[in-house]
C-alpha cells in the first residue's frame, strides 16, 4: 500500500474500537464459525486448501502479554463437521518476527512457498479432545515485540496458521485476540485480518453473513472469488456507491468470479459482501477472497475499516426540458 | 480465698475450629522495567565469573551487578535487540542468541562481534553450550544445531530435527530436547548422529537439567511430566529411573524449565507457577511443594530458573520481570490465609506443638507443625469493655493465664477443648500487664499497674511490692527471674532494678548502663542476661558489667519490643520495622527487614516465643510470623571483585598490565570497581590502600575512589571486597602506577647539573682569571705610570717640604727670638721679691704668650697686674707688648693713680693705638686685667679689674672682688666704659691672687670638663697657708694632674702675693 493509503488505513484501524474488534469472526460479520478441514477432506465440502491464515495486529505501545484464544479447537462434539471416524487433527501455529506478514507468500490465497514465513512462536495440535469441545483454549502468552513491526498495519503483526492435518473432518472454531488467558478481553487498538476467508454459513434461510474487504487507493476493479457457494443464495455487494449489486454463484467445489468496477467514492472504504441464504442448506462452507485488477489479494478486516458501508444516496435536480 | 468459678462459660464462649491449612508465603524481590530492565519478558539468565547477572529480554540485554541494570542493544553492536539466549563460556566470552538475527559474541569488554552465517539468518537461538575441546555449539529452535568457528556459524548436525527446546553438552554427549523427544549425540564421533531416547519419543521434551550428584538428567516435558534418567555404562545410555506426573498436581503439565538446586528440583509449570520437588536419598522425591500466586509467586509464567554462584535462586518470567527468591525462612499468617485475627498482642506456648495467640478480644490455638489454627475463642463477649493484655501458659498445671485491663487474670485450659474457666478472684479488678512464673518455687508473678503480686499456685497472694515498700514505680510492664534468683522488674521511665532477698536494688549511675526504658529480658545458657529497651538498644549483663548493643552494632533499631532466644543461644529482638538476630557465634546483630523477606513487621511488645523446634513465633499488628533461623544462609562466598575502570586525568587506562608507567605530570586518579554479592548487594564493603598515599588501610562502601593529585612516584593499589557476612575476597585487585620523576628529580640530572655547575664554575674561574690577569696587566701598567707620577710628585713634595721646613725653621727662630724679647719685658723675679712676697706661676701655651704680669713702683706705691691679652701665641705676645708699654706709660704719667684710673687710661690708649674707634676697624683685640695698688705704709689695697676678679684669703676665708665686665680695648668702643677702683685694708699674712682665666678654663679631669673657678677657689683655700714655693708647686701639680693628656688650651698666669 502506498504511504497515504497506509495512513488512512491506520487512521481507520485506530478508530475501530468496538467490543468485537478482535473476535474472528466478528459480530458485524454474522458468520457462525471459521472452518478448516483435515487434509483428506473433499474440497467440495467447502475448504479449498485445508489451511487458513489469519493476522493479528497488536498496537506498538502495548507492553503486557496477550493471548489468542481459540473456541472449540478440537474436532468433535457440538459444532464440528464429522465425516466418518474422527481422525482429524488441526494444528494451530503462531508466527511472529520479520517476514511473518511481509513475505509475499504469506499474503497469498494458497498455502504455497514460504507462507510459513517468520519465526514460529508456538504450535498446538488438537484432535478429538472433549475438554476443549465448546470451550476456549488460549494460545500464548506472547510478547508483543515477538511480532513483525508494521506500523502501517496497526503495530506488531502475528500470523496464525490453522492447518488441517490428517483426516477429513471439518473443524469449526472461532478466535479472539485477548489480553487475558481465561477471558476474552479485547486489546485496545488491536485488530485481525486475513486474505482468504473460509467459513461456515448459517443454516437458516434468509440469514445474511457479511465480509468486509477494504478498497485501497489505486484499485479500479475488484474480483470477488467464491469457492463452493453451492447456489444456496445470493451474493450482494453494497458499497457507498453501490446500493446492492446482486451476483449469483452456483459453483460446487470450484471458484466463481464476479468482477466489479470501483468508482472514486469507493476508494478507501470497505465493501460489504453479503451472503444471503435463500435455501436452507446445512453445513455449507465457503472460501472467499477478493483481488484487485493486478490479482493482488485485498485483506478482510474483522471489523470493517471505516465502518459498515452504507450506500450514499445523491439528490439531484432534473433539468427542465 | 476461694476462686469464684465462672459459670457462664457455655454462654460466652464461642468456639470454632477453622481447620484451614495456613499457607507458607514465599518472598520474592521483583525487578521490572521500572527498576531498569529493558523489558519484563525474560528469556534467559546466566552469570559470569565476574559476578554479573546477564538477563536476556525481548528489548535488550541487561547486565546486573547488584546496583542497577545496564542495557545493551543493537546500538551497542548487537545484531538485534531481541535477546533469546545467553551463554558464558570458559574463556569468559559471552554468547548472545537472538530472536531473528543469529548470534553476537562479546569477546572482550565492549567488543560485540556478530557472527556470520553462509546460510540464511538463523532465528530463535534457544541454547548454547561448550564441550571439553572448547567448541561452542548452539541450537536454533526451528531445528538446527550449529557450531561457531572463526566468527562464523557452520552447521553441526545435518539431520533434520523438529522444533528444538533446549540443547546441553555434558561430557562427550550433547543432549537435545525437541518436540518429538529427547536426543543424544556422541560428540566424539566424526559424523555426529542423533540417537533418540526411546522413552521420550513423540513427547514434547521442553527442558532438562543435569544432576551431577546422581549422574543423571532431569527431563521436563509437555503432558508427560518429569523424567529422571541416569547415565549408565560406558556408551552413555540413559536409563529411566523415575517419572513424576500426577504428583505435580497440574492441569496442563507444561514444563517450561527445570533446574536442580541443592536437594530440590525446581520445576516451572508454565501458567501454573512452580513445583519444588524435595529429594531424599538420591533422586527419590520426598515431597512436592507448590509456589504460585496464592503463596507469593508474582507470576505463573516462569520462563527460566537460575541459581547464582552464591546459591540465590533467580526466576525469569514472561511479562512480569525478574524475581529473586529471598528466603523461605519466614512464614506469614494473616486473615488471608486463615488466621482469625491479625493484631497479636501475646503468644504463649504449651511446650509442645501448639501456641496460643491472643488479640485484644480473641484467643486461638495454632498447631505449629501443620500450620493450622485449631480453635478460636472470642473473649469480647466476656470482656466487652476491656482488652486482653498478656498471657502465660503454665506447662505444669496446663493452664493458660490471661492478663486483662480491668478484670485481673482469666484462667483457661486448652485441652481437651480450649475454654475459659474462670476469673481469678484474688486478682479481680487488676490491670495486669505481664505474668510469669518462678518454676522453682512455683509462684506466679503478676505485674500490674499497681505493683507486683506474688501468688502461690492457687493464686493466694503471698507478697506484694509497690512504692510503699521499695519499688521505684508501681506500674510494672514486665519482669524476669534470672538463674541466681534475682527478680528483675521493668517500669516505664525507671532505671533498671531488681529485688533480691526482699531488697530492692536500683541500678543508677552504673557505668555503661544508660537507659530508663527496659522492656523485656531473657537469660542465655552462659548466664548472660539480655535486656531490650525502648530507644537504647540492647544490654548484655554478664554479672559484673553491662555491655550495650545499638544500631552501631548491627541492631536494626534501638527500639526493641521483645527479646527472646533459642536453644543455640541466638538472640532475637523485635522492632517496629523488623527484627534483629545475633547468632551465638557472632559479635554483632544482623537486621532483617522487608528487604530481607520479612513482609510483616510492626511487632507488639512481648509478643514472641520460641517453639520446641527452635522456630521463633512473633506477633505483630498485621499477623503472625514464623521465623526459622535454621534456614538462614551464611554467605561464605566473597563478592566477585572486578575492576570497572581506571582513569587517569579522565582517560581510561588499558589495565592489561599490572604495572603501568607514565611520564611526569600532575595526575588525578579515579578507580572504579565493583564487588558483586547478589545476596545482599548493599552490604558489600571494601578495604583498600594505595601505597604511596595511604598510610593505613581504609574501608568504604562506595564503588569509586579518587586520588585527585598524584605526583611522581610509585603507587601500588590494593583492594579487597567483603560480603555482608564478613567473607572477604582472597585475591584482591592489584595494580601499580609509576609516574616518572620530573627531570629535576632524576639522579642523572643532578649529576649532569653538578657537572655542569662545576664546568660553569671552572669556566667562570678561567674567564675571571684571564680577565683578572688582563686587568692586572692594565693595573700594573697604570700603577707603574702612577708610580712614576707619584715619584715625580714626591720629588716635588720633598722639595716643597724642604722649603717649608726651612721657612718653618726661620719662623721658629723668629718666635724664639720674640720669646726672648717678651721675657725681657716681664718683671724679674728677683726684682719682684724686693717689693712683695709672691710666686708667679707662668705657663704660656705656645712659645710666646698673650698673658703677662707687670709691676710698677712709684712713690712707695706698688702697682701689680696680671694681664690676659686677646689670643695667645704671637698675636697675644704683640698685645702683651702694647699692654706692658702703655701700662708703664700711663702709670708714670698719672699721679699716684688708682687702678681704675690706670685701666681707663689704658683703655683709651689701647683703643687709640689699635685705632678701634674708627668705623670699619677690624681690630677687636683687648685685654682682661686685674690691677692692684698696694700701700705697705697704710696697708691699703686698691683693685680694679677688667673682666677679672681678685681673690683675697684671710684666715682661710676667701673673698672675691669682681672687676668690671668690660675688657680693656676690644670690639666695643664705648666712651662710657669706666673701670672702678675698689679699696680695702689688708693685714699681714693675707694672700691675694691675681690670675688669668687660663687655669680655670683648662679641660681635663675625670669628665673632661673645665677646672672652673669653684675648684680653683677650693685649691687656693687649701694652699693659702703654705709657703709660696709650695703653693706654686701644688698649683703646677694640680694643673698637670687635671690636664692629663689634654692639650693646654690657653696661657696660664697666677700671681700669688702674700701681704
Amino acid at each position: 500500500m502506498k504511504n497515504s493509503a497506509s495512513l488512512i488505513l491506520l487512521f481507520f484501524i485506530c478508530c475501530c474500537g468496538s467490543a468485537s474488534a478482535q473476535a474472528v469472526p466478528s459480530e458485524d460479520e454474522k458468520i457462525p464459525f471459521l472452518c478448516t478441514f483435515g487434509n483428506k477432506a473433499d474440497i467440495k465440502w467447502g475448504d479449498d486448501d485445508f489451511v487458513q491464515v489469519f493476522f493479528f495486529a497488536i498496537p506498538e505501545n502495548r507492553k503486557n502479554p496477550f493471548y489468542i484464544r481459540v473456541f472449540d479447537p478440537e474436532i468433535s462434539g457440538k459444532y464440528d463437521e464429522e465425516r466418518g471416524p474422527n481422525d482429524t487433527k488441526t494444528k494451530f501455529s503462531i508466527y511472529g518476527g520479520k517476514g511473518c506478514h511481509s513475505d509475499p507468500d504469506a499474503k497469498k490465497s494458497d498455502p504455497k512457498g514460504k507462507y510459513k514465513s517468520g519465526v514460529l512462536l508456538s504450535t498446538n495440535t488438537f484432535a478429538n479432545e472433549a475438554k476443549y469441545d465448546n470451550n476456549w483454549y488460549a494460545l500464548g502468552p506472547f510478547n508483543p515485540v515477538e511480532g513483525e513491526l508494521q506500523p502501517e498495519n496497526g503495530g506488531y503483526i502475528f500470523k496464525l496458521i490453522v492447518e488441517g492435518l490428517e483426516g477429513n473432518d471439518g473443524n469449526l472454531y472461532k478466535l479472539f485476540l485477548s489480553s487475558e488467558k481465561d477471558n476474552s478481553v479485547k486489546i485496545e487498538g488491536g485488530n485481525a485480518f486475513c486474505y482468504e476467508y473460509t467459513f461456515r454459513l448459517d443454516d437458516n434461510k434468509g440469514f445474511v453473513s457479511h465480509i468486509y474487504p477494504f478498497i485501497p487507493k489505486g484499485v479500479t476493479t475488484v474480483e470477488i472469488n467464491i469457492f463452493d457457494y453451492d447456489n444456496e443464495g445470493m451474493i450482494r455487494t453494497v458499497t457507498v456507491a453501490k446500493k446492492g449489486e446482486i451476483t449469483q454463484s452456483e459453483t460446487e467445489g470450484t471458484w466463481s468470479k464476479t468482477k466489479l468496477t470501483i468508482v472514486k467514492d469507493e476508494i478507501n472504504t470497505s465493501m460489504d459482501i453479503q451472503f444471503i441464504k435463500k435455501e436452507p442448506i446445512k453445513n455449507n462452507n465457503v472460501a472467499v477472497n477478493i483481488t484487485n485488477q493486478y490479482g493482488e489479494l485485498l485483506p478482510f478486516y474483522a471489523v470493517p475499516i471505516g465502518g459498515v458501508p452504507k450506500f450514499k444516496y445523491k439528490i439531484g435536480v432534473k433539468k427542465e426540458q | 480465698m476461694i476462686l469464684r468459678t465462672f459459670s457462664l462459660s457455655c454462654f460466652f464462649i464461642v468456639c470454632f475450629a477453622l481447620g484451614k491449612v495456613q499457607a507458607q508465603v514465599y518472598t520474592f524481590k521483583n525487578f521490572t522495567q521500572d527498576d531498569g530492565l529493558p523489558q519484563s519478558y525474560i528469556y534467559d539468565l546466566t552469570q559470569g565469573k565476574n559476578g554479573f547477572l546477564y538477563i536476556a529480554t525481548g528489548e535488550g540485554l541487561a547486565v546486573y551487578g547488584g546496583n542497577r541494570f545496564k542495557k545493551f542493544g543493537k546500538k551497542d553492536g548487537l545484531a538485534e535487540n531481541f535477546i533469546y539466549s545467553i551463554f558464558y563460556d570458559n574463556k569468559s566470552n559471552l554468547w548472545i542468541g537472538h530472536f531473528q538475527s543469529g548470534v553476537t559474541a562479546l569477546q572482550n569488554i565492549n567488543n560485540f562481534v556478530v557472527l556470520k552465517s553462509k546460510e540464511q539468518v538463523i532465528s530463535k537461538i534457544i541454547s548454547f553450550d561448550q564441550d571439553a575441546k572448547g567448541r561452542i555449539f548452539f541450537a536454533s529452535a526451528p531445528g538446527g544445531i550449529y557450531q561457531s568457528r572463526n566468527d562464523s556459524i557452520v552447521p553441526f548436525i545435518n539431520e533434520n530435527l523438529s522444533t528444538i527446546n533446549k540443547m546441553v553438552v555434558h561430557g562427550n554427549y550433547m543432549y537435545i530436547a525437541t518436540q518429538n523427544g529427547l536426543f543424544q549425540v556422541d560428540l566424539t564421533t566424526k559424523a555426529p548422529a542423533l540417537k533418540p531416547i526411546r522413552e521420550t519419543e513423540g513427547t514434547n521434551v521442553t527442558s532438562f537439567d543435569w544432576d551431577e550428584e546422581n549422574n543423571g538428567l532431569w527431563v521436563g516435558t509437555e503432558a508427560a511430566g518429569i523424567y529422571f534418567f541416569q547415565l549408565k555404562g560406558p556408551e552413555g545410555e540413559l536409563k529411566l529411573m523415575q517419572n513424576i506426573k500426577n504428583e505435580l498436581n497440574s492441569s496442563k503439565l507444561v514444563v517450561k524449565d527445570i533446574k536442580k538446586i541443592k536437594q530440590t528440583i525446581w520445576v516451572s509449570l508454565y501458567g501454573e507457577g512452580l513445583r519444588l520437588i524435595d529429594l531424599k536419598e538420591n533422586y527419590k522425591s520426598e515431597r512436592i511443594r507448590t509456589i504460585n500466586a496464592d503463596n507469593g509467586l508474582p507470576s505463573p509464567f516462569i520462563t527460566k530458573i537460575f541459581e547464582d554462584r552464591e546459591g540465590n535462586v533467580w526466576l525469569g518470567s514472561f511479562g512480569s520481570g525478574l524475581f529473586q527468591f529471598i528466603s523461605a525462612r519466614f512464614e506469614f499468617f494473616t486473615k488471608n490465609n486463615g488466621l482469625p485475627f491479625e493484631n497479636i498482642v501475646s503468644i504463649a506456648s504449651d511446650g509442645g506443638k501448639n501456641i496460643v495467640l491472643l488479640s485484644a478480644k480473641e484467643l486461638c490455638t495454632f498447631n505449629t507443625t501443620i500450620n493450622q489454627t485449631q480453635t478460636t475463642i472470642r473473649i469480647k463477649d466476656l470482656l466487652p469493655d476491656e482488652a486482653v493484655l498478656c498471657s502465660y501458659y503454665d506447662q505444669e498445671t496446663k493452664q493458660l493465664l490471661i492478663g486483662t485491663e480491668k478484670s485481673g487474670v482469666l484462667l483457661a485450659e486448652l485441652s481437651p477443648v480450649p475454654r475459659i474457666l474462670k476469673k481469678v478472684k484474688t486478682l479481680e479488678g487488676m490491670h495486669v500487664n505481664y505474668i510469669f512464673k518462678d518454676k522453682k518455687k512455683k509462684n506466679y508473678f503478676i505485674c500490674t499497674s499497681d505493683g507486683l503480686l506474688i501468688t502461690d499456685p492457687a493464686f493466694n497472694i503471698k507478697t506484694s511490692y509497690d512504692t510503699n515498700n521499695g519499688l521505684p514505680h508501681n506500674n510494672l510492664t514486665g519482669g524476669f527471674i534470672d538463674k541466681s534468683e534475682r527478680l528483675w522488674l521493668f517500669s516505664p521511665e525507671t532505671p533498671l532494678y531488681y529485688i533480691e532477698k526482699d531488697y530492692v536494688t536500683l541500678l543508677k549511675d552504673i557505668v555503661g548502663l544508660n537507659s530508663f526504658k527496659f522492656i523485656s529480658a531473657i537469660q542465655d545458657s552462659k548466664g548472660n542476661t539480655w535486656f531490650c529497651t525502648e530507644g537504647d538498644g540492647v544490654y548484655r549483663y554478664n554479672g559484673s558489667k553491662f555491655i550495650q548493643y545499638s544500631s552501631q552494632d548491627g541492631l536494626l533499631s534501638d527500639f526493641g519490643y521483645f527479646i527472646t532466644s533459642d536453644q543455640q543461644d541466638n538472640i532475637l529482638v523485635g522492632h517496629k520495622n523488623g527484627i534483629s538476630i545475633k547468632y551465638h557465634n557472632k559479635k554483632e546483630f544482623k537486621g532483617l527487614d522487608k528487604s530481607k523477606g520479612l513482609m510483616i513487621y510492626e511487632f507488639n511488645q512481648n509478643a514472641a516465643i520460641t517453639d520446641a523446634d527452635n522456630n521463633f513465633w512473633m506477633g505483630s499488628s498485621k499477623g503472625l510470623v514464623k521465623y526459622d533461623s535454621k534456614l538462614d544462609k551464611v554467605n561464605t562466598l566473597p563478592p566477585a571483585l572486578s575492576l570497572a575502570g581506571v582513569e587517569l586525568n579522565g582517560e581510561r587506562l588499558n589495565m592489561k598490565d599490572s604495572i603501568i608507567n607514565f611520564p611526569y605530570a600532575e595526575y588525578a586518579l579515579k578507580i572504579n570497581y565493583i564487588g558483586i554479592s547478589l545476596t545482599d548487594p548493599s552490604a558489600v564493603s571494601y578495604r583498600y590502600k594505595c601505597e604511596g598515599i595511604d598510610k593505613e588501610w581504609r574501608t568504604t562502601k562506595e564503588r569509586t575512589i579518587d586520588y585527585p593529585i598524584l605526583d611522581d612516584g610509585t603507587y601500588r593499589f590494593i583492594l579487597f571486597a567483603e560480603n555482608g557476612d564478613g567473607f572477604e575476597t582472597a585475591k584482591p585487585i592489584r595494580f601499580t602506577i609509576v609516574i616518572d620523576k620530573p627531570l629535576w628529580k632524576k639522579t642523572w640530572f643532578y649529576v649532569v647539573l653538578g657537572l655542569g655547575i662545576i664546568e660553569l664554575f671552572y669556566l667562570i674561574y678561567v674567564f675571571r682569571t684571564r680577565a683578572l690577569r688582563r686587568q692586572n696587566l692594565i693595573l700594573e701598567k697604570r700603577v707603574e705610570a702612577k708610580t712614576n707620577e707619584l715619584q715625580k710628585e714626591k720629588e716635588h713634595v720633598e722639595a716643597a717640604n724642604k722649603l717649608l721646613e726651612e721657612k718653618n725653621n726661620d719662623i721658629l727662630d723668629s718666635i724664639n727670638y720674640a720669646q726672648r724679647i717678651q721675657k725681657a719685658l716681664l718683671p724679674k723675679k728677683e726684682i719682684i721679691e724686693l717689693y712683695v712676697n709672691s710666686f708667679v706661676y707662668y705657663k704660656p701655651r705656645d712659645i710666646v704668650s698673650g698673658d703677662f704680669y707687670w709691676y710698677y713702683i712709684k712713690n712707695g706705691l706698688i702697682y701689680v697686674a696680671v694681664v690676659d691679652c686677646t689670643g695667645h701665641g704671637v698675636p697675644g705676645a704683640f698685645m702683651s707688648i702694647i699692654g706692658s708699654t702703655i701700662l708703664d706709660q700711663v702709670t708714670s704719667e698719672l699721679h699716684d693713680p688708682l687702678p681704675g684710673e690706670i685701666l681707663n687710661s689704658l683703655n683709651f690708649k689701647v683703643n687709640r693705638s689699635l685705632k678701634q674707634y674708627e668705623s670699619g676697624s677690624e681690630s677687636h683685640d683687648g685685654m682682661d686685667i686685674v690691677l692692684c695698688r698696694l700701700n705697705p705704709a697704710t696697708r691699703e689695697l686698691y683693685f680694679a679689674g677688667a673682666r677679672r676678679p681678685i681673690y683675697m684669703i684671710r684666715d682661710s676665708k676667701l673673698s672675691e672682688i669682681k672687676g668690671t665686665i668690660e675688657p680693656v680695648g676690644g670690639h666695643v668702643f664705648s666712651m662710657a666704659k669706666n673701670f672702678e677702683s675698689h679699696g680695702m685694708k689688708y693685714e699681714k699674712g693675707d694672700m691675694i691672687y691675681l690670675f688669668s682665666d687660663g687655669y680655670v678654663d683648662q679641660f681635663g679631669g675625670p669628665n673632661n670638663s673645665k677646672y672652673l673657678s669653684k675648684n680653683f677657689k677650693t685649691l687656693l683655700l687649701n694652699i693659702a697657708a703654705k709657703t709660696l714655693e709650695e703653693q706654686k708647686d701644688i698649683i703646677d701639680q694640680e694643673f698637670e694632674k687635671w690636664k692629663g693628656n689634654m692639650s693646654q688650651i690657653d696661657d696660664i698666669l697666677i700671681w700669688g702675693i702674700r701681704l
